[in-house]
């Protein structure tokens, strides 16, 4: 059936913006993978993906949230704010979409995670960030099941790329235990042990205040701007 | 500072891209909603169509009961004038009753019981087997014997 794709323009923008927010979101995946993997052995490697890593995966929130948004001005869905909100409350695949809207709250929460960081405490934030793949897996149910396209060859090979390397990734990330990855900690600082402290600080004399040195006689001061004639 | 530049560079360029990819995406879609493969419009042509089929099989299907149901009862009707017709001529002297009675029945058959849609009759199947060309040879009978004694 031909019809005008402009009838159908927010319609067809939704669906251009969720494909493009699942390539984006496997790419920042498939980049922390990396990163978690050990995978750059180059020193500096790491600190150049993060910020590509950072910025892939903000640019897929804003796919993100086009896609959601771009489903409000759709005439025939009419999904309301709720419908795209809260999950299960779509008339269209209920299930599917609630499962597409907890993931892409997981996604924006976890991602976003990142610039809180300092308050949750870069250990525990580590642990949270993993769950990034759950919200994953939880995006490709909701493309297979809601998507208009899932059925279209093309889309399953897209689907297929993005799956088959975060999949190799992640099974290379849980094959090789959990420290892999994590940069060496840094050795602790022994202290010395207390007698050993105490003889040291007797050893040095304590500090002495030495008299400041004085300018010698006829050097001019640095603070003091010359006069006309060029006398200090 | 070359740093924040390739950072604010490398931003710009994963931007672009991925504005570059939406509208890649958009144009594919389109063209592919344009020339009439799109997946869901296709879907829903098609179960209108399997909708139609299936109420034009109903509609078939109601039709042919109705028809058999009036060709029953029509043969009912029949049956029971006949019988009417022996009943009223008890003397035994034949014929189906008087001429008023054959003239005017007693009940018509209502309105409503004839079929609106005339189902399709069966066609006759257009293939015929052909006839085999083959025929067997007739036994040929067998010479006279002549004798050639004189």
């Amino acid at each position: 059936m031909r019809a005008d794709p402009l009838h159908y323009g927010w319609w067809l923008a939704s669906r251009s913006a969720g494909i493009v927010a699942l390539l984006c979101v496997t790419g920042a995946v498939v980049l922390g993978l990396i990163m978690a993997n050990n995978l750059p052995r180059r020193a500096g490697a790491k600190a150049r993906l993060r910020p590509l890593h950072e910025a892939i995966a903000i640019a897929g929130l804003v796919a993100l949230a086009v896609h959601g948004l771009t489903l409000l001005g759709d005439r025939w869905l009419r999904p309301g704010i709720i419908g795209i909100a809260i999950p299960f409350q779509s008339h269209y695949r209920p299930l599917y979409t609630g499962i597409g809207i907890i993931a892409g709250y997981g996604i924006a929460l976890l991602g976003l995670s990142f610039y809180a960081r300092r308050e949750i405490g870069a250990q525990r934030w580590r642990q949270i960030h993993r769950f990034t793949l759950a919200a994953y897996a939880l995006a490709i149910v909701h493309v297979l099941g809601a998507g208009t396209d899932a059925g279209q060859r093309w889309l399953q090979v897209v689907l297929l790329a993005s799956v088959v390397p975060v999949g190799i990734l992640f099974a290379m990330r849980m094959l090789s235990g959990p420290g892999v990855g994590r940069a060496p900690a840094p050795a602790p600082r022994r202290r010395p042990a207390a007698p050993a402290r105490v003889a040291a600080a007797r050893s040095v004399p304590p500090p002495v205040a030495r008299p400041r040195p004085r300018p010698p006689a006829g050097a001019r001061p640095l603070w003091v701007h010359p006069d006309e004639d060029g006398r200090y | 500072m070359p740093d924040r530049n390739r950072m604010s560079r490398r931003t710009h360029v994963v931007a672009w891209s991925t504005i570059a990819l939406f509208v890649v995406v958009l144009v594919l879609l389109s063209a592919q909603m344009a020339s009439g493969h799109d997946p869901a419009l296709s879907a829903n042509a098609k179960r209108a169509k399997a909708l139609r089929r299936q109420a034009y099989a109903q509609a078939q299907a109601r039709a042919a009961r109705a028809q058999v149901q009036a060709q029953a009862q029509a043969e009912q009707q029949a049956q029971q004038e006949y019988d009417q017709g022996y009943g009223d001529n008890g003397s035994g002297s034949g014929g189906y009753g008087s001429p008023d009675q054959q003239s005017q029945p007693q009940d018509q058959a209502p309105q409503d019981a004839q079929p609106q849609y005339q189902a399709p009759q069966p066609a006759q199947p257009q293939y015929q087997a052909p006839q085999p060309q083959y025929q067997a040879p007739q036994p040929q009978q067998p010479a006279p014997l002549q004798s050639t004694t004189s």
